[in-house]
């Protein structure tokens, strides 16, 4: 009797200790998401009780120039930050994993994670100090190497760099948690998997190509993951450097979203940019999961 | 054992729970208690408190970095609590970023300052919900403060029906406004032996020849809405339209307001594919002796300060910024140039200057308050009736750099070029002239001309194209607008 | 020999990578003791005089609110990691129906735009009585906060040798327990790594407070920040104090957590 008092409770202990998570998410996560996806098809003002408008903020949305640009523009963007997350923290990584020393591992690891503590604002604040064409430290220095005034790079201000010069914010581009994570991959790697392969012979490159890498696909894949995530709902740059201009050549579709809520509060036509991004996002993320094998990887369970 | 886990468990949410109501905050209690106060003594006059969100009027100290004092409102308000002493005044700061959330979340929380502040065409995107009082029967009344003549009389002619809403109401007490001029660095112009240009022609003579110097001759602000690209656009819109707008101006008040351009798309009369021509080919032109992308991020003043721009566009405001910034030369400023019919066969030869009710003072009240609490809104407007007279005006705008619109007030000095005997633009730039689809394809093409990738046929096009279909849609969402 | 050519290979390119990462903050720091000629003159060299000024000024606009935002980001923290933890170990180590079900639910939130949510967001804080109270910024900091750390906390947990817990279960300890007393302990450096992470998104934030604290006493420090940055309009030397005085407490907090980022994210072989 007692025992199976004992079970029955002990069935309930994984729902109990979720309990809090579920609640808390229930509430302040799923129900304004799930009301967005219903707002997406309303012609709601973020005020005055929404009217049923059917599929056309989705018309809309896909006729218009604006958005059809920002997509474009949005994929290139994630395809390049993802790229570059993706491989520059694994070099950092990689180096102060190879580093024997504790003390200098330690040193640069806090060398990467320090300039987490700088707000995001403060950081674009200097990239437009660095980028500005007539004033700008970057075309300062070129002018001073020599390159004529006719050449200097418009680089925000030209339809034809502001993409690129987009992509050149953040240089050199290591983001500390992304090192951190590969960290943990490569320490993760059991000592006695390298040792065998290096009876085998590998050193070097090999050693990286054939080991390290297979064993720290998860991670690549989580940081992969994370960054498309981010990429597509990214807009902090558009809102504060270019305005999504010129022209549309900058602009991206969660940029689109955020004036369209904040500044001509049209959270109906918001929201079906965001079901749309969110669905972006998921599609994504089951390929991720399915099409990239990590079946090589070091299980430890 | 299991049994203590879950008390465990139950505790551990338990003391969040307290944690979390421990921490909050105590203002609600306040308000209770002031409630009871009240109910306790009927005898005595009610008590009111009214919380004012004075834009860039809230009080501070002068300190090394900002030598600029704000203390007339303080002064105002001691004034008007020993007149009144039921009433307290309360400031509240509200940051001047991301505003339209602000809005949203104080009209939903209905916890809005009793007085506070919008730029008046902004809120013709929000009054259709409700959230404004309308303050047309109120300016109608006499006001104590002012002999008992009507509040209305207190405004110079002309300055209410410009910030009247498209369905003919007021919402925003607009007590002080902002001009537009050209800021210029007065050493560069008398290095290179320049005068002030008075026409089109002169202006970009001059800026030839900053050119030349090797100095950047005008520097743009070219991204997001607001301003510089607005404002040449309703400047030189108005110099082709001076004069020529008695058919679509349907309530004569001298300009153009949304609804009016709507029907005139409808009808017809506007836009006229010529005159766009002309007006954006001169703009082209222009933007050669602008600053280098001009559709980034940039930040005009600091480059003025520099000295590596010898005029910018500027407003009221920008005397007390160049003196906080302590900029180390002498600087002036002066309309916008005349286009003449030589510059441009449609123009109407009449200057034009921006000069309009965007000031610090614009006063809107929640339209809820008719609702959840009518009582308040005379003390209110008793306040704001008080805070109208001349000399109060007077005293906020010489701390401020605003221009009185109120009778008898006076601006502050070095102001002049602001009230120079000019027409004012009776064309609103392109970001109040329809929706904001109309001004987003607007300025996006814009920049795609002025930047070299599309013709000024395709420019012209698209804006064509974009009024027809945003006069369509804003008709069809205000159905009244016919009538 | 060969090693040591790779050796130093390494550390230049580190270095490189290092000091280019940290330059930006070094020219935070630069930046905010100029005053507004030394700004528009002499941007990217240091000057002379150090503008304290700036400081001073700073300093007085945001100090009545860095407590509030300690007691903001503290509460968030603390709950963050405990809902985390209670929510990662059954998950990793339980069996139960629905368990994939629930994972999923918990993980695609990671994917939702925020913008999105907003003011929707808003309502139902505005309906809960939330506003102008620190509840309504705990709840959805809280509720958000949390999906990342499960994340990370499950694979975690999940690579934690099975006999101890078996052993642990043998001798009588309740799940709670074994959460408490054997999990968490040798998780110490990966959650204190996911709270600062944590603490970093919630003492940044700036357009939620915005919307839900009214009550000057209750703002958090971005909110001073922001009233203060518009008084300058081209001096950006006293806004960019207001940020340094702003990340000194994130500072500080990173040189006492350092010895647990050394360790970071270590031990979590994470996978979605």
């Amino acid at each position: 009797m007692k025992t199976r008092g004992l079970q029955g409770m002990k069935r309930w202990i994984p729902y109990l200790f979720l309990a809090p998570t579920l609640i808390s998410l229930l509430t302040f996560n799923y129900y304004p998401a799930l009301s967005a996806i219903y707002y997406s098809f309303t012609d709601w003002n973020g005020f005055n009780a929404p009217h049923f408008i059917g599929f056309d903020n989705f018309v809309e949305m896909v006729k218009s120039l604006d958005f059809q640009t920002g997509f474009r523009n949005m994929l290139i963007i994630t395809v390049f930050s993802v790229f570059v997350s993706v491989t520059i923290p694994a070099i950092a990584a990689e180096f102060i994993y190879k580093i024997q020393k504790p003390g200098l591992q330690h040193f640069y690891r806090l060398m990467f994670v320090f300039p987490l503590v700088i707000p995001g604002m403060v950081i674009l604040l200097l990239w437009q100090f660095l980028l500005n064409p007539e004033v700008g430290l970057i075309n300062s220095v070129l002018s001073s190497l020599g390159v004529s005034e006719e050449h200097l790079p418009l680089w925000l201000g030209s339809p034809d760099t502001a993409l690129a010069s987009f992509m050149l914010i953040g240089f050199p581009w290591v983001n500390g948690v992304g090192v951190l994570i590969y960290l943990a991959g490569f320490q993760n790697i059991p000592r006695s998997v390298i040792e065998a392969a290096q009876m085998d012979g590998a050193t070097g490159w090999s050693l990286i190509w054939r080991i390290e890498i297979p064993l720290i696909t998860s991670q690549i894949k989580l940081i992969a993951i994370l960054n498309i995530i981010g990429g597509i709902q990214a807009f902090q740059n558009q809102l504060v450097l270019t305005g999504g201009g010129p022209g549309y050549s900058t602009t991206v579709p969660g940029f689109i979203m955020y004036q369209s809520a904040m500044s001509a509060s049209r959270f109906g036509y918001a929201s079906a940019i965001g079901l749309v991004l969110f669905v972006l996002i998921f599609i994504f993320t089951l390929i991720n999961n399915k099409y990239i094998k990590s079946d090589t990887e070091y299980s430890p369970d | 054992m299991l049994r203590r886990q879950h008390g465990f468990i139950i505790a551990f949410f338990m003391s969040i729970v307290l944690l979390l109501n421990a921490c909050s905050g105590g203002d609600g209690g306040q308000k209770e208690a002031a409630g009871e106060k009240n109910g306790q003594e009927p005898a005595k006059e009610k008590q009111w408190v009214i919380k004012i969100d004075p834009q860039n009027n809230l009080p501070r100290k002068a300190t090394a970095t900002d030598p600029r004092e704000i203390k007339a409102l303080t002064e105002i308000v001691a004034e008007y609590e020993k007149l009144k002493p039921n009433v307290k005044i309360e400031f509240v700061d509200v940051g001047n970023q991301d505003r339209s959330a602000w809005m949203q979340a104080r009209m939903l929380s209905k916890d809005a300052p009793d007085v506070f502040w919008d730029n008046y065409d902004d809120t013709w995107l929000h009054y259709q919900k409700g959230w404004f009082l309308k303050m047309d029967d109120w300016l109608q009344k006499p006001n104590p403060y002012q002999d008992n003549k009507p509040w209305k009389d207190m405004f110079v002619p002309g300055i209410l029906d410009s910030v009247r809403a498209p369905d003919g109401a007021l919402y925003v007490v607009p007590a002080d406004g902002v001009g537009v001029a050209i800021y210029y660095n007065k050493k560069i112009f008398s290095d290179l032996g320049l005068s002030i240009p008075k026409t089109w022609s002169e202006f970009m003579d001059a800026q030839a020849k900053i050119k030349a110097a090797g100095i950047t001759p005008f520097a743009i602000e070219g991204k997001g809405d607001c301003c510089h690209l607005h404002w040449i656009d309703s400047l030189i819109s108005s110099q082709f339209y001076m004069g020529k707008i008695a058919d679509m101006d349907r309530n004569n008040n001298n300009n153009l307001e949304v609804n009016e351009i709507a029907l005139a798309v409808q009808n017809g009369k506007y836009p006229d594919q010529e005159q766009l021509s002309q007006q954006w080919k001169l703009v082209k032109d222009w933007s050669q002796y602008w600053n280098k992308g001009f559709t980034s991020a940039t930040d005009s003043l600091q480059m003025f300060a520099q000295s590596k721009v010898a005029m910018i566009f500027g407003g009221s405001w920008t005397n007390g910024q160049l003196k906080q910034a302590k900029v180390p030369f002498e600087f002036g400023a002066f309309n916008f140039p005349v286009i003449t019919q030589q510059d441009a066969s449609l123009a109407t030869g009449q200057q034009t200057k921006i000069y309009g009710a965007w000031g610090a003072l614009q006063w809107l009240v929640p339209g809820y308050l008719a609702k959840e609490d009518p009582e308040k809104i005379p003390v209110i407007m008793d306040f704001l009736m008080f805070l109208s007279k001349p000399e109060n005006v007077s005293k906020v705008d010489l701390e401020s750099d605003g221009e009185p619109n109120i009778v008898g007030a006076e601006p502050p000095p070095g102001h002049e070029v602001f009230h120079e005997d000019i027409d004012i633009a009776n064309m609103q730039g392109y970001n109040s002239r329809m929706d904001k689809s109309y001004s987003n394809v607007f300025l996006a093409s814009l920049q795609t001309y002025l930047t070299g990738s599309d013709s000024l046929e395709k420019f012209i096009s698209r804006v064509i194209e974009q009024s027809k279909k945003s006069s369509e849609n804003l008709i069809k969402q205000n159905p009244d607008w016919t009538k | 020999m060969k090693v040591d050519k790779g050796v130093w290979i390494r550390n230049i390119v580190l270095i490189i990578l290092g000091v280019l990462t940290f330059i930006p903050l070094l020219m935070l720091v630069n930046l905010s003791f100029k005053d507004a000629n030394q700004f528009n003159l002499h941007r990217w060299t240091v000057t002379f005089p150090f503008t304290l000024a700036n400081y001073k000024d700073a300093w007085a606009a945001i100090s009545d609110y860095i407590w509030n935002s300690f007691i903001i980001s503290g509460v968030t923290v603390i709950g963050v990691l405990a809902f985390a933890c209670l929510a990662a170990y059954p998950l990793a180590r339980m069996s139960f129906f629905m368990k994939e079900q629930i994972y999923f639910l918990i993980i695609a939130l990671l994917m939702i735009p925020s913008v999105l949510s907003l003011v929707p967001l808003f309502g139902l804080v505005n309906k809960f009585h939330m506003v102008d109270s620190w509840l309504g910024l705990w709840g959805p900091y809280i509720a958000g906060g949390q999906v990342f750390c499960i994340f990370v906390l499950r694979s975690f947990f999940a690579s934690l040798p099975e006999e101890m817990f078996e052993a642990a279960r043998l001798d009588g300890a309740g799940e709670l327990r074994i959460l408490l007393m054997i999990v968490m302990p040798l998780s110490k450096s990966i959650i204190s790594t996911l709270g600062v992470l944590n603490i970093l998104n919630t003492w940044n934030d700036y357009v939620w407070p915005l919307m839900v604290i009214n009550d000057a006493k209750l703002k958090p420090l971005t909110l001073g920040l922001v009233s203060f940055q518009q008084q300058f309009v081209t001096n950006y030397g006293p806004l960019f104090a207001g940020y340094v005085i702003a990340s000194i407490p994130l500072i500080i907090l990173f040189i006492f957590a350092s010895k647990q980022f050394a360790e970071g994210l270590a031990g979590s072989a994470m996978k979605m």
